[in-house]
């Protein structure tokens, strides 16, 4: 009987922690979709804010991070795709593929504020670029290049190497076998990294707080080489530098929008990673 | 051993696999529209011969090969050879099954859609331009190639579904017709068989000899019965050495050397 009570520990032990997890989560959520819910309006979404954050909206914040995003996926996904196809079809066993593996893996483990003072001394500084959407977008996009690569390069070598040497064996080159055969089937896998990197992106904070991002700002970025608003350092500004009780509103009003939109992304990687496996099966 | 002419002439062929010496010192010929068998024990050297024809070992990191492997007076280790015209000309068919996770019809269109279709030029005799096949043609030409590996009426009624509905012998079958499509000049098959069935596979060895009228043929196989079925030729591989090459009917009944005999016995291997 012993034995049948281990069983049942272990069993419970397990369970528990799951709904230790589940709880916490449904907590998390709950609270600020119970606190925040009641802010979101049209003209929080579409208005600046006003009178100290108490009225009008967000929305320089919310195209602040939109802009930011969509700057560094111009530039990290390429560099990030291409990167890993050089990685994984054309290098794998030298050893300038090995240090690359190596400085991948590695540097997705760097802090984000280490890289927020590269990019304040390097691209704002020594560059030139000074405070500005275009810092803060480089400097993200080391941040979630790693991520990018990682995902990418595990996509690309998933693709059975029977299907490399069958379009090989037929007389298509390297590159046409890359571009016809692996990068497709690869797709979903590269879209999960890609989509899982943006909503890095917007959630991330330190690197752009020292690279561009500004909490008081009455216009849009008129460029890149502009200063920008940004949600998660919204968040931060508005719960450090003004009274809680007067501005609560907004500030469980910015988490509720900042999670919906991340949560969206995650879950739209989800259906394209779904959609795409469907289409390619072996 | 005399070297004939042959559509594949192999010269002191020699592979390495970083250190290990894969291949050594191999020389014959293998003649034109016949099926030639190379047997042998596992690890004997025969996959990594075959994958020399084509220039697949190319693809293997810390593979050097030396020799020639003649074809049609050129030898395709030349360094001014194109390797990818090279395994246009010389179509593979490999152990299993592989078609690409796309539609039958896809699979076969794939290749004459990359390489266009070749025809002599309007404008100056003897040369020869590359243009793109029209959809009429490709349907056609996708037809014929399905037609060829014996494969049309089974598919006929479902070209736009995954070819990984296909059984695992359609697949194979697909894959022959894939690479009928490119209209190579030598079929190499690398134990095409071994993940099939019997009836599957008797299906494979009634297209191959079907296929040697217009093709030159080289099978792998550890199959000693489907070498003396299919084979006009058998080369026997020890060891990373060619021990015999003859008619396929004397080497199953009166094999010059002993250790032919030995494996064909089934005292070794």
């Amino acid at each position: 009987m012993k034995r049948r009570n281990k069983e049942r520990a272990f069993f419970l032990l397990f369970r528990g922690c799951a709904w230790v997890v589940a709880l916490a989560l449904i907590i998390i959520v709950g609270y600020i979709v119970v606190l925040g819910i009641g802010t979101i309006s049209w003209e929080f979404l579409t208005q600046f804010p006003r009178k100290g954050f108490t009225e009008g909206g967000i929305f320089p914040a919310i195209v602040g991070t939109l802009y930011l995003v969509g700057l560094v996926m111009i530039i990290a996904v390429p560099i990030g795709v291409f990167t890993a196809i050089y990685v994984s079809e054309y290098q794998s066993k030298n050893w300038f593929g090995n240090l690359l593996r190596v400085v991948v893996n590695n540097l997705a483990g760097v802090p984000s504020i280490v890289y927020g003072l590269l990019g304040l001394g390097m691209l704002v500084f020594f560059v030139g670029w000074g405070f500005s959407l275009m810092a803060s977008a480089f400097t993200l996009a080391f941040v979630v290049l790693p991520l990018v690569i990682t995902a990418s390069r595990e996509a690309i070598q998933a693709v059975p190497s029977s299907l490399r040497e069958a379009s090989l064996a037929l007389g298509a080159t390297k590159w046409q076998t890359i571009r016809h055969h692996v990068l497709p089937y690869s797709l979903p896998g590269i879209l999960t990294g890609v989509i899982l990197s943006i909503s890095r992106a917007a959630g991330e904070t330190a690197p752009i707080l020292m690279t561009g991002v500004v909490f008081l700002k009455f216009t849009l970025p008129q460029n890149v080489w502009d200063t920008f608003q940004a949600m998660p350092y919204l968040l931060f500004s508005l719960s450090t530098q003004t009274p809680y009780d007067k501005t609560q509103d907004f500030q469980w009003g910015t988490a509720l929008v900042l999670l919906v939109m991340v949560v969206a992304m995650n879950l739209s990687a989800i259906i394209i990673r779904n959609r795409y496996r469907e289409k390619y099966k072996w | 051993m005399k070297i004939m002419n042959g559509s594949i002439q192999v010269k002191d062929l020699n592979v390495w696999f970083d250190q290990n010496h894969a291949l050594k010192g191999v020389t014959f010929s293998i003649p034109k529209n016949e099926i030639t068998a190379i047997i042998g024990p596992s690890g004997c050297g025969k996959s990594t011969f075959i994958r020399c024809v084509n220039r697949m070992n190319d693809i293997v990191p810390k593979c050097r090969v030396e020799g020639q492997v003649i074809v049609n007076d050129k030898n395709i280790y030349d360094p001014d050879v194109d390797v990818v015209e090279i395994r246009r000309r010389i179509g593979m068919v490999f152990q299993k099954p592989n078609p690409f996770p796309k539609s039958i019809f896809e699979n076969v269109a794939y290749a004459p859609r990359i390489h266009g279709r070749e025809e002599p030029s309007a404008k100056e005799k003897g040369e020869m331009v590359v243009r793109k096949y029209s959809k009429k043609e490709l349907e056609n030409l996708v037809e014929a190639s399905i037609k060829r590996a014996a494969l049309w009426d089974e598919v006929k009624d479902r070209m736009n579904k995954s070819a990984y509905d296909l059984s695992g012998g359609q697949q194979q079958r697909l894959c022959i017709a894939r690479t009928l499509a490119v209209n190579p000049e030598i079929l190499l098959f690398d134990e095409p068989c071994s993940a099939l069935d019997p009836i599957a596979t008797a299906k494979i060895e009634d297209l191959l000899i079907d296929l040697k009228k217009d093709y030159t043929v080289v099978i792998v196989t550890h199959n000693m019965q489907q070498a003396a079925r299919v084979a006009d030729k058998t080369a026997f591989f020890y060891l990373g050495e060619l021990v015999e090459f003859d008619e396929t009917e004397k080497i199953f009944e009166r094999p010059q050397e002993k250790l032919t005999e030995q494996y064909i016995t089934g005292r070794m291997g």
